[in-house]
C-alpha cells in the first residue's frame, strides 16, 4: 500500500483560485505545443524569419503589380497590415485548430473537457501564447519594413497610447473571433480544419489588410464596416503611420473609429460567446466532444 | 431530484436514460446509418452504492460506453436522469466534473509533446490542486504504479501499457470519488493489465468513499475486481446482481464433477434411475472415470454418493461445476446471430 496525501484533506485544500490555474495550465500547454517541435533557439529563428518571408512575398507581389513603381510609403499600408494579420492568422484561425488537435491527434479533449475547468477559459489560455508569438512576428515585420523596405515608420511619431489600445481592443475581439470558429469545429463533421483558414481568408478581403476597404465595391464595404477587424487595423495603421494613411478609409475621425472598434467588439464578444454555448450544447448533444471525424 | 447532502445517496443513479442517435444528411453519427436511428440506451436505470466496484458488463454497441458518457458529461440523454452523488449530469455539470474522472481503454491519448509530469501536472490545474499538492501527489502516484523513473519522459516516448498507466494517474491526481473506467486495459499485455487492475484495487482500500464503474469485456477482470456487475445488451440491463448471483442464477441443476476409481458400465443407467439426478455422465480416462451429474438440488449429492459406493463404486474426488462468468454473460446476452437480429430490430427507419 502506497502511503498518499489525505483524500478527506485535499478536496478542502483545493484552491478556490481554478480559474487562474486553468488560464495558466493552458497557456503553458500552447506555449510548448507551439516551440516544443524543436530547440529553443530554432524556434527563435523561426520566429524571426518567418514573418520575413511573409511579408517578401506580399511586398514581391506588390511591387510587380505596380509596375516596380512601389516605394517605402506604399509598402507602409501593406507591411503594417501584414504585420497586424499575424494576430489574426495565429488566434482566429490558430484556436480552433488547438481544439480538433485536441481532439483528433491526442485524443484528450474529451479529457480536458470533463474536468472542472471552465472551457472558454482553456480556450483562452490557449490563446495567450499565440498572442505572444504574433507580437513577436508583428514586431519583426515592421522592423524589417522599416530597416530593408524604408516603411516610414518613426519610432519616436508612433502614438503608442492609440497603438496599445488598438492591440488590446483587437485582441479581445480576435480571441473572441477565436472562440466562437472553435465552438463551430467541435460541431462540423467535415471541413472543420478548413473552416478557419476560410472564416481568415474571407475576413482578409473585407477587413483591408492589405488594400484599403474604400476601394471594395459598395456592398462589401458594407460588411467590411460591420467587422471590427476593419476598425483594428485601420487604427494600428493609423498609431503607427500617422493619419495620412487614413485618408481612404471612410471614417475620417479615429475617434470615430476607436468607438466603432469599442463597440463592434463587445457585439462580437457577446455573439461569440453565444454561439460558443449553443455549439457547446449542441456538440454534447451529438456526442461530438470526442468524435475522432479522421478528416 | 433534491441535491441530498446525506452520504447515503447512491453514488451513481440512472433512472430510465434513453439515448437515441439520429443520422442525417447521409451522415453515420454514433453507429447510426443515415437516416436513421439507433437507440443505444433505453430505461436503463441503475443504483451504484458508495465504496463498490461495479462492472458494467456488454458486447461492443451493447451501450456500456454511451452509459459512461452521459454520466461523465460528455453527452446528454435523450430522456432520463442521471445522477452522480445526487447531482444531476445534466444541470449540475461543474459539480459532478468536480467529483469525477475517466480513464478510457484502447486508444493512444496523451500530449505527446509534454513529459509524463507535465501532463498530470496540467491536469491537476484543471482540477484546482494546489501545485505543491499536485507534485507531491504525481511522485506518489507514478511510484505507485511503477513509473517513477518515467516522469520526466516524454509521453510520445511511452509503451502503451505505460501510457494507460498514466492515463490512470492523470485521472487519480483530483482525487476523485467516482472513477469511470471504460475498457481500460483493452489492448494491454498480460502483465500491464494486471498492473491496472492492482492499482485500482489498491486505490478503492485506501478509501470506502471511493467508486469505480468499470466497463470490460473480459469477464475475468470483471470477476475480479466488482463486488456487483450489470449485464447491458442492446441498451437494456438484462441481469445485476453479485458476479455470484449471476453464475448460481443462470444454473437450474447442481452440477459435480467425480472422480472414480471403480466403474461399471450398468452404474451410469442406476444413477439416471435415481430420484434427484438429471443427468449422468461417465467418461473413461486412463485408469479412471470422470463422472458428471447434473442433480435437481445439492442435497442429493449425499445419496448418490452413497449409492455409488453400495454398488461397488469408488469415489476418489469431489468437485461442485460453477458456472463461469463467461458462461453466464453468454447464456444472458444470448449467440451472436440473435443479437443480431435484435440489432436490426432496434434500428428503425428514419
Amino acid at each position: 500500500m502506497i502511503e498518499t496525501t489525505s483524500a478527506g484533506g485535499l478536496r478542502e485544500r483545493i484552491a478556490a483560485s481554478r480559474t487562474w490555474q486553468t488560464l495558466r495550465a493552458a497557456t503553458w500547454l500552447e506555449w510548448q505545443a507551439r516551440g516544443n517541435w524543436t530547440n529553443p533557439i530554432l524556434y527563435g529563428i523561426y520566429l524571426i524569419v518567418r514573418p520575413m518571408t511573409t511579408s517578401l512575398v506580399l511586398v514581391l507581389m506588390y511591387w510587380l503589380v505596380s509596375g516596380a513603381h512601389a516605394h517605402g510609403g506604399l509598402f507602409g499600408f501593406l507591411i503594417a497590415g501584414a504585420a497586424a494579420w499575424t494576430f489574426v492568422d495565429q488566434i482566429v484561425a490558430g484556436v480552433p485548430q488547438a481544439v480538433l488537435a485536441d481532439r483528433e491527434e491526442y485524443a484528450m479533449l474529451k479529457y480536458v473537457y470533463i474536468t472542472p475547468a471552465r472551457f472558454l477559459v482553456v480556450l483562452i489560455g490557449r490563446a495567450l501564447p499565440r498572442m505572444l508569438v504574433a507580437f513577436i512576428s508583428f514586431t519583426v515585420t515592421l522592423a524589417f519594413g522599416v530597416a530593408i523596405l524604408g516603411v516610414p515608420v518613426d519610432v519616436r511619431m508612433i502614438n503608442y497610447p492609440l497603438l496599445l489600445l488598438a492591440l488590446v481592443l483587437g485582441f479581445v475581439g480576435i480571441t473572441a473571433l477565436g472562440i466562437m470558429l472553435a465552438g463551430l469545429a467541435l460541431v462540423l463533421k467535415r471541413g472543420a480544419w478548413q473552416m478557419p483558414q476560410a472564416v481568415t481568408g474571407a475576413l482578409y478581403l473585407v477587413s483591408g489588410a492589405i488594400f484599403p476597404v474604400a476601394v471594395l465595391p459598395v456592398w462589401l464595404r458594407d460588411i467590411s464596416l460591420g467587422v471590427p477587424l476593419t476598425y483594428w487595423l485601420e487604427l494600428t495603421r493609423r498609431a503607427l503611420l500617422g493619419s495620412r494613411i487614413g485618408e481612404t478609409f471612410p471614417i475620417a475621425s479615429t475617434g470615430a473609429i476607436l468607438g466603432w472598434l469599442a463597440l463592434t467588439t463587445v457585439i462580437l464578444s457577446a455573439v461569440s460567446v453565444i454561439v460558443f454555448r449553443i455549439c457547446d450544447y449542441f456538440a454534447r448533444e451529438r456526442g461530438q466532444i470526442d468524435r475522432t471525424t479522421g478528416y | 431530484m433534491s441535491h441530498p447532502a446525506e452520504r447515503d445517496v447512491p453514488a451513481i443513479q440512472t433512472v430510465n436514460v434513453r439515448r437515441v442517435y439520429h443520422a442525417r444528411g447521409g451522415r453515420s453519427i454514433g453507429g447510426a446509418k443515415a437516416g436513421k436511428t439507433v437507440v443505444a440506451l433505453d430505461g436503463v436505470s441503475l443504483n451504484i452504492a458508495r465504496g463498490e466496484i461495479f462492472g458494467l458488463l456488454g458486447r461492443n454497441g451493447a451501450g456500456k460506453t454511451t452509459l459512461i458518457k452521459i454520466l461523465t458529461t460528455l453527452l446528454a440523454p435523450t430522456s432520463g436522469q442521471a445522477y452522480i452523488d445526487g447531482m444531476d449530469v445534466t444541470r449540475e455539470v461543474t459539480k459532478v466534473r468536480q467529483r469525477i474522472a475517466m480513464v478510457s481503454g484502447g486508444e493512444q491519448s496523451g500530449y505527446g509533446i509534454l513529459t509524463v509530469r507535465e501532463q498530470l501536472w496540467m491536469f491537476a490545474q484543471f482540477y484546482g490542486v494546489p501545485s505543491k499538492i499536485a507534485h507531491q501527489r504525481i511522485d506518489e502516484l507514478l511510484s505507485a504504479v511503477g513509473l517513477g523513473d518515467q516522469a520526466n519522459q516524454k509521453v510520445y516516448a511511452l509503451s502503451t501499457g505505460m501510457r494507460q498507466r498514466m492515463n490512470l494517474c492523470r485521472a487519480l491526481v483530483s482525487d476523485p470519488e467516482i472513477l469511470f473506467l471504460d475498457e481500460p486495459t483493452v489492448g494491454l499485455d498480460v502483465e500491464a493489465s494486471r498492473s491496472v487492475r492492482d492499482y485500482v484495487r489498491q486505490w478503492m482500500r485506501q478509501d470506502p468513499r471511493r467508486t469505480v464503474l468499470l466497463t470490460t469485456h473480459y469477464m475475468f477482470e470483471a470477476d475480479e475486481l466488482c463486488d456487483h456487475v450489470a449485464v447491458i445488451n442492446h441498451g437494456h440491463i438484462v441481469a445485476e446482481g453479485t458476479t455470484d448471483d449471476l453464475k448460481r442464477g443462470l444454473q437450474e441443476h447442481a452440477r459435480f464433477q467425480l472422480e472414480m476409481a471403480e466403474w461399471l458400465p450398468a452404474f451410469t443407467e442406476m444413477l439416471r434411475n435415481r430420484d434427484g439426478v438429471v443427468e449422468a455422465q461417465a467418461e473413461q480416462r486412463n485408469d479412471r472415470t470422470q463422472l458428471r451429474l447434473a442433480l435437481l438440488r445439492e442435497e442429493f449429492i449425499v445419496p448418490t454418493i452413497a449409492s455409488i459406493n453400495e454398488a461397488g463404486g469408488r469415489v476418489l474426488a469431489l468437485r461442485r461445476i460453477e458456472p463461469t462468468l463467461e458462461e453466464a454473460f453468454v447464456r444472458l446476452v444470448g449467440d451472436e446471430a440473435e443479437s443480431q437480429r435484435e440489432a436490426e430490430g432496434a434500428e428503425v427507419n428514419g
